[in-house]
């Protein structure tokens, strides 16, 4: 049918194939790898790994809504907010999941006294985001591309 | 085999202590202290009901579930330890040491479940992360559902101010479910926020 054709095709991701390659515990963001009590920014896996209660768990950038960062007092405050069914302004490609009718993570919020670790967190979650959007472009061009060469 | 016999393991924690201890197994249970604060636990053979082996943030932890459905957490082991500790407990508890693998897919989608105080989340039958309920401050539901876990009051200084912690303030979980199917096909989207 029409209609099912435009669904949205869920394309497979995984931050990681193991918890084995999970990059190995740092002390500070700087090097390669993520601390246990700090937000990390993975580039090559493409994800972001937050820790929660001693787990560090990634997060795909392919997950990712979008992000927000404002300072209160002494603090910044980090919001993740994450692609779900249910959310208005969401265009139906922007549904990376294969199960509509499970739980899901829809933000996080984290708080640090870091302002320059938190600024430079937000900035690599950007940019990861902006790359993830451009690949994507590149992917659906290509696709429309073969298509049309089909036809 | 000797009652006296003991293993020990150095710069150990302990739950989410921020204090590395030493650990100590021998046959009636497993010991952890502080060498200066003397903080300390002890958790007895007779009580174990599982022992797990997992990859978390600080390295390798055994995790020890004990009768009560309590757990406790012990991180900072190596890889390379596993062989070790899974001879050590078979020795002195004749209890395997099961290796758990943990989600690290990075996906946002998958099933909550309670464990005693814990709420769990598993993505395709692996756990994810889990959740102290015992550490929440409270819940809400800011939307249609959704539910909100609070666990740090932003307004509040942290406790002994460290620039090093991130700290997870909520948490906010998507429940589809309550709205009829239909609509949700019908329509794609539906309206959840707003």
């Amino acid at each position: 049918k029409e209609k099912d054709e435009k669904k949205a095709v869920f394309r497979k991701f995984e931050s990681y194939k193991s918890d084995a390659k999970l990059p190995k515990e740092v002390k500070n963001l700087r090097n390669v790898g993520f601390s246990s009590r700090q937000i990390t920014v993975d580039q090559k896996a493409e994800s972001i790994i937050c820790p929660i209660y001693g787990l560090a768990v990634p997060f795909h950038i392919s997950t990712l809504k979008n992000a927000s960062k404002s300072d209160e007092g002494e603090f910044v405050i980090l919001r993740l907010n994450f692609l779900t069914p249910g959310q208005a302004g969401s265009k139906k490609e922007d549904m990376p999941f294969d199960d509509i009718n499970a739980t899901f993570v829809r933000a996080l919020t984290y708080r640090s006294s870091d302002v320059s670790r938190m600024a430079e967190v937000y900035k690599n979650i950007m940019d990861l985001k902006k790359n993830a959007a451009k690949r994507s472009t590149d992917l659906s061009i290509v696709e429309a591309e073969r298509k049309e060469m089909a036809d | 085999m000797g009652d006296s016999e003991k293993f020990e393991y150095e710069n150990i924690y302990y739950g989410l202590e921020p204090e590395v201890g030493r650990l100590r197994l021998t046959a009636g249970g497993i010991g952890w202290k502080t060498p200066e604060s003397a903080r300390q636990n002890v958790v007895f053979a007779t009580e174990f009901r599982k022992l797990h082996w997992l990859r978390v943030a600080r390295n390798h932890q055994l995790r020890v579930t004990v009768k009560d459905g309590g757990v406790h957490k012990f991180d900072g082991f190596k890889k390379e330890d596993f062989e070790d500790i899974r001879d050590i407990v078979k020795t002195l508890y004749k209890m395997p040491l099961e290796p758990k693998e943990m989600s690290v897919k990075g996906w946002n989608w998958g099933k909550t479940e309670f464990q005693g105080s814990h709420l769990l989340f598993n993505v395709t039958n692996r756990e994810m992360f889990e959740l102290p309920l015992t550490q929440a401050i409270g819940s809400n539901k800011p939307g249609k559902n959704e539910v909100t876990i609070n666990f740090v009051d932003p307004g509040q200084p942290v406790v002994g101010s460290n620039k090093d912690v991130d700290e997870l303030v909520d948490i906010t979980f998507y429940i589809p479910g309550t709205v009829p199917k239909e609509a949700d096909e019908e329509e794609g989207a539906v309206r959840g926020e707003g």
